[in-house]
């Protein structure tokens, strides 16, 4: 066990100590570092003031283009902040000038919030501020220059030194146990994603859809429970729009406001017409759990999503350490798959997409096992079985993965009739889940995805049939155009949906392609060249499925492309591609320097998060 | 002998599924083209809006909207109209959620011509969901002013849902699978 390895605890507490104080004191000074002899104007001059009337202790706007100029004794200017109140979201705007240039920001505010923040962070002198609205009160116009603490940001350092610092004194352990060295790294990551991320949706794929669904998975009578901050996360037009929400300031605000409005009304009922299958469900319940946990200890809303996806990225690193601890072969390429920074961020967002990889991921370790053994370990071909099916419940598309059971050998089995009866039953299962998307499609039920635009499946139906050249000429096209980058472009190594352009990232995504490609070639040989070439037909097959299901409903009928297909959809399949890239005049062991398998994760994800934390609100 | 005895329950279970399976809706909606909302529809305030059914249906609904507001008091009159029949239909909007469609139980004939007026009884005011598609023979009106849009209006049609016959199918393989393998 790590903890007897541990042999000096002390040490461990106080670099624990040590890191909370030096990363407190970096931060609070980096963030602070152009206030810190400059103080706070509570009470600025108003210098002019048109179209306001006086009203209790602030203003009235009477018109439309009503405007307040305050004077800045203090010179540097970090916020501008004031409180508000009106009936709807408004417009106004601040301007400003900079050395002689005049500046003029646009800004718009949700009228369930009753402050802004507004930053500036220069040397000015006087500051208008414009409102567009009549009856719009405002108050307590006050210059900010006090220091604002980031705690994410301290959380984040703090974790990331005390990584670092366990792995480099028990270097010798965690290069023997790649699983606990997974482990370790992979939650440390995930927790750092998750308290810098913003503690709400539209950060991922569908998340606001995921997170409805993980809050309330079980509905009943068309109704269910949903508390009005719920509601307006999942929402999302109040934070949705920069020009709302555009300082971290705010972003504390807007949480103050949702945790206050949940605890007054969450046992609110409402109306649901949601008929999403139960079986799509219970790949949430990692996340349940989380929120439920939350909710019992009476903890605020925004702290409850935070232990939601904690909890699912949990499970996740288990199930990855538990494939690398379980594999005979490739744990490193494993390892590398399992910390791509793609990962860790669905890891680490409202998804069902990382419990879909990690399972798949562990299914093809057991599907290697399976095929090295002389005899069948039946906890691994039914642990195989259960784990595919667990991925395929929200999308059966990756069912095929069960086929390759029936290459196993028969020999292997007791005797050849329970290989049959098996190999059988394999097969009614890869029925009935491809039945779960056919049968609605053949019997023209199921609809198209109307994001896609003017979609229809029985429309994309008929064009195929009465258009096969022509469906062939797309989809070959498609693939000539796209494979390369659906496997190993941007979109599965370093990608983070919407929260920030993927081009910030490139450098990131350049190493870690090398890096994934150094692993490949100098891992152990595999010169099982019968089974290399099947798990690229069954990946050509799932291929051709996912294809087949985006062309008939997310893409407007007879389209000459494929819409809506994305890189993550492949990422399950990945350890199989890549282990049947490995050469099989390679070596019996691998020759990775273990240095360079911690590092390059290790500092692509540094960078991604300091990024992160500076540039996302 | 106990596991032919969970094998005939499971399969017994599987046929009811398929003779008496659970039910579920299957919408169809107007096109949706430059989806937008009303202007704020406030108290006292009546929209009509006309159309005529291109099929039977179950439910109708439309889709609701109140800016985020906390509304703990008020409801939507809803009144539909066939022909001579008259039917309310009211719905407290505390139990509506923002940006989701309401659904109405009410059966609808191909062919025939409906008008459903909706008249805002909540302080607060309120939004629904339109489309500018063209929509053959609906027409919208809002205090008797016609509009060149109309409600973005779904129905549905109530249908057997097989997921659980899919689930115990998917139970029984696997169940065998493990007494094939435990016990041979």
């Amino acid at each position: 066990m790590l903890l007897s390895k541990i042999k000096n605890y002390k040490k461990y507490f106080l670099f624990f100590i040590l890191s909370i104080f030096i990363s407190s004191l970096f931060i609070i000074g980096i963030d602070n570092r152009e206030i810190l002899n400059v103080k706070s104007d509570n009470n600025p001059n108003i210098i002019d003031i048109s179209g306001f009337k006086k009203e209790k202790n602030g203003y009235l706007s009477t018109n439309k283009e009503a405007y307040v100029v305050i004077h800045n004794k203090a010179k540097y200017v970090k916020n501008i902040t004031f409180s508000y109140k009106y009936s709807k979201d408004f417009t106004w705007s601040l301007e400003y000038k900079i050395n002689g240039n005049k500046v003029i920001c646009d800004y718009k505010n949700s009228y369930l919030l009753n402050k802004t923040v507004k930053n500036i962070n220069s040397n000015v002198d006087d500051i208008k501020i414009n409102i567009k609205n009549k009856n719009l009160y405002i108050s307590n116009i006050s210059i900010d220059n006090n220091f604002y603490i980031d705690y994410s940001k301290i959380i984040f350092i703090v974790i990331l030194l005390n990584m670092i610092f366990l792995i480099l004194n028990n270097k010798k352990y965690f290069y023997n146990n790649l699983d606990k060295l997974f482990l370790l790294m992979s939650i440390s990551l995930c927790f750092s994603f998750i308290i810098l991320l913003p503690k709400n949706v539209y950060l991922s794929f569908d998340d606001q859809i995921h997170f409805k669904n993980a809050i309330n998975p079980i509905r009943t009578n068309g109704k269910m429970k949903l508390s009005y901050s719920e509601q307006i996360i999942i929402n999302g037009n109040i934070y949705r729009d920069n020009d709302m929400i555009s300082t971290k300031e705010e972003k504390n605000i807007f949480y103050d406001y949702i945790n206050k409005v949940h605890k007054k009304t969450k046992n609110r009922i409402v109306y649901n017409s949601d008929q999403t299958a139960l079986y799509n469900k219970f790949i949430y319940i990692p996340f349940y759990v989380g929120y439920r946990l939350g909710s019992i200890f009476n903890l605020n809303f925004t702290t409850c999503i935070i232990f939601s996806k904690f909890l699912n990225s949990l499970c996740y690193s288990f199930l990855f350490a538990l494939a690398i601890k379980l594999s005979k072969k490739w744990k490193k390429i494993i390892f590398a798959i399992g910390l791509l920074p793609s990962n860790l961020y669905l890891a680490s967002s409202f998804s069902y997409d990382p419990t879909i990889i990690a399972s798949l991921t562990l299914a093809s370790v057991l599907f290697f096992n399976i095929i090295k053994e002389d005899k069948i370990n039946w906890k691994n071909l039914l642990g195989y079985v259960l784990l595919v099916i667990w991925g395929s419940l929200p999308k059966a598309i990756y069912c095929p993965l069960l086929l390759l059971l029936l290459f196993v050998n028969n020999n292997k089995f007791n005797n050849r009739k329970q290989a049959i009866k098996f190999k059988i039953l394999i097969v009614m299962i890869v029925l009935t889940l491809m039945s779960t998307f056919v049968l609605p499609t053949i019997s023209g039920s199921l609809q198209g995805d109307s994001r896609g635009g003017n979609t229809s499946v029985n429309g994309q139906i008929k064009f195929i049939l009465s258009n096969p050249i022509e469906f062939t000429k797309i989809f070959l096209s498609f693939t000539y155009g796209n494979i390369c980058d659906l496997f190993f472009g941007q979109g599965n190594i370093v990608f983070f949906a919407y929260i920030l352009d993927k081009a910030i990232f490139d450098f990131v995504y350049i190493i870690y392609l090398i890096f994934l490609f150094y692993v490949i070639f100098k891992s152990e040989k595999n010169d099982d060249v019968k089974y290399k070439i099947l798990y690229l037909v069954v990946i050509a097959c799932i291929y051709c499925l996912i294809c087949a299901a985006m062309y008939l409903s997310f893409t407007p009928v007879g389209f000459n492309t494929i819409n809506g297909i994305q890189s993550r959809y492949f990422i399950p399949l990945l350890l199989l591609l890549l282990v049947s890239m490995v050469p099989k005049n390679n070596n019996k062991n691998d020759s990775i320097d273990n240095r360079v398998l911690i590092l390059v994760p290790l500092i692509s994800m540094i960078i991604v998060l300091t990024i992160i934390s500076v540039k996302v609100i | 002998m106990s596991n032919k005895i969970i094998n005939i329950i499971l399969i017994i279970l599987v046929f009811l599924t398929i003779f008496f399976p659970l039910k579920k809706d299957t919408s169809t909606s107007f096109e949706s083209k430059n989806v937008s909302f009303i202007p704020d529809l406030k108290y006292g305030d009546v929209l009509i809006q006309e159309f005529v059914a291109t099929d039977n249906f179950d439910k109708f609904g439309f889709e609701f909207a109140n800016f985020n507001k906390i509304i703990k008091k008020g409801y939507l009159k809803v009144e539909v109209t066939s022909g001579n029949k008259l039917k309310k239909l009211n719905v407290k909007v505390d139990e509506l959620n923002d940006n989701s469609f309401i659904y109405f139980k009410y059966k609808i004939k191909k062919g025939n011509k409906y008008s459903i007026r909706i008249s805002n009884k909540v302080k607060e005011p309120i939004t629904l969901i339109t489309t500018n598609a063209v929509v053959k023979n609906a027409n919208l009106s809002i205090n008797s002013e016609k509009k060149n849009y109309n409600l973005f209006m779904s129905f549905t049609n109530e249908s057997a849902n097989y997921n659980f016959t899919w689930y115990l199918l998917i139970v029984i393989c696997v169940f065998n699978c493990y007494n094939i393998l435990r016990r041979n």
